[in-house]
């Protein structure tokens, strides 16, 4: 009897445990998600008032027609989606430098270009945690036994943070 | 000055201290040689003879010499703005990284600081020690024996970083209750040899990109040791565990060209980690 008890009793503890788990990693994803927002609105920021200074230091030049950029975070495709514009900003933005020496050489713009990198490296990190914590989740779910317990909280595995497909593409840019 | 003659000066004073210590050998012997007719006689004169050898070894400015001009051209050879100094890293200094624990026996020598490409660093040897004892038995475990290097790391960051090579003494360098956790990386090849461990995820793999773990790996193939690499205000700590005490002056072998050599590849260790790491270039 006290044998059945004993045995029940670590059943239990063990079902609590990898419960907990998986709401730890579920809580996980969740903050590197909001890591994720957060990187977004950073590039987005240092994006709109790096094309502000641009068509400053380019009042004297034909007039810049880089597309404004609109800042999406609802679901993974959304965000991917604004990842893909900004990255196509950035791009145009590192091009107006390439084709004018003069604003290439000027200090603020090569502050730009440093911001404009941080941000994009910040961005990279958030993506890849995110997925790494997506990872862990998803093994998790899958393995027996916490797959037995993660169908009972009617946990399912979750998408992957995808953003390198478009840079495959080429940029079109309208000076 | 050249090489060879710093070599010749240094050889000469060698020598003499070889010389000076020769009055000290009978007087052990005699000790020994005491020791079983009357042990206190002997031990005294044992204990005289190591005393004046020791003083007669560390009297004088050879051990200076060697490392201020021996040393130092080798240090000119590949940095600028070089200082030197007996004394290494403060405890506290140490302590504070919690990267490993201290122990109860602390000691850092050879300071050597100086600026390669624009990246600043500073080098130190540190020993780290738990000396237990318990009735009439020591137990001394070593922590940490090795060179501590510290590096300028220009990408901005606030948290705590700590990258450990499984082996390496310590575990969290937080301890259990701290809010420092350990995180797995994407690559697996990493996460099998290193361990980390950070007060933010972010921060972590902002640090440590897909081709700073490469450089990591490439370093820990590159070094004979265990690794520890700290990441702390702005700053690197590069920790090699290979229980090693650099630029000791010898005293009962030749210093020539071989000499030279091995404090060459002493000091290209600095060079090695800055350039394999890409400090540079960040």
């Amino acid at each position: 009897m006290i044998i059945v008890l004993a045995i029940l009793v670590i059943v239990v503890i063990a079902v609590i445990q990898m419960a907990n788990g998986l709401k730890r990693a579920e809580v996980k994803i969740d903050e590197a998600l909001s890591g994720i927002d957060v990187a977004l609105v950073k590039r987005y920021d240092v994006l709109t008032s790096s094309l502000d200074a641009l068509k400053g230091l380019m009042k004297f030049e034909k007039e810049l027609t880089i597309e404004t950029i609109e800042l999406r975070k609802g679901t993974m495709r959304e965000r991917s989606e604004t990842l893909a514009k900004m990255d196509q900003t950035q791009s145009q933005i590192f091009a107006v430098g390439e084709n004018y020496p003069q604003i290439k050489s000027s200090e603020s713009f090569k502050e730009l270009q440093r911001q404009i990198q941080d941000c994009e490296e910040h961005l990279q990190a958030a993506r890849r945690a995110y997925n790494a914590n997506v990872s862990l989740f998803n093994q998790k779910i899958v393995s027996f036994p916490s797959s037995l317990i993660a169908n009972m909280m009617n946990m399912c595995s979750k998408e992957f943070f995808e953003a390198e497909s478009h840079k495959k593409e080429n940029v079109k840019i309208d000076l | 000055m050249k090489d060879n003659e710093i070599l010749q000066r240094l050889n000469e004073k060698r020598k003499k201290i070889l010389k000076r210590m020769a009055f000290a050998i009978p007087l052990i012997i005699l000790g020994v040689l005491c020791f079983f007719t009357s042990p206190m006689v002997g031990a005294v004169l044992v204990f005289l003879g190591i005393l004046i050898i020791g003083i007669i070894r560390y009297s004088g400015d050879y051990e200076k010499d060697y490392k201020e001009s021996l040393v130092r051209s080798v240090f000119e050879r590949y940095f600028t703005d070089i200082k030197m100094q007996d004394a290494g890293f403060d405890y506290e200094f140490v302590e504070q990284t919690r990267l490993i624990p201290c122990g109860n026996t602390y000691s850092s020598d050879d300071q050597i600081s100086g600026m390669y490409h624009g990246i600043h660093f500073t080098r130190s040897d540190v020993c780290m020690q738990q000396v237990t004892r318990t009735g009439k038995t020591t137990t001394t475990t070593t922590y940490f024996s090795g060179y501590w290097m510290v590096f300028d790391f220009p990408k901005s960051f606030t948290s705590y970083l700590c990258v450990k090579e499984r082996g390496f003494s310590g575990g969290n360098p937080g301890g259990w209750f701290s809010s420092i956790e350990k995180f797995k990386m994407e690559n697996e090849l990493f996460n099998r040899t290193y361990q980390v461990y950070g007060s933010s995820q972010h921060d972590a793999f902002y640090i440590l990109t897909p081709h700073f773990m490469e450089s990591l790996l490439e370093l820990n193939e590159k070094f004979y040791g265990d690794l520890c690499i700290g990441f702390i205000e702005n700053q690197i700590h590069v920790l090699i565990d290979n229980h090693e005490n650099s630029f000791e002056a010898p005293l009962l072998r030749e210093i020539n060209e071989e000499e030279i050599r091995s404090i060459d590849k002493q000091v290209r260790v600095i060079t090695r980690i800055i350039d394999c790491l890409n400090l540079v270039e960040k």
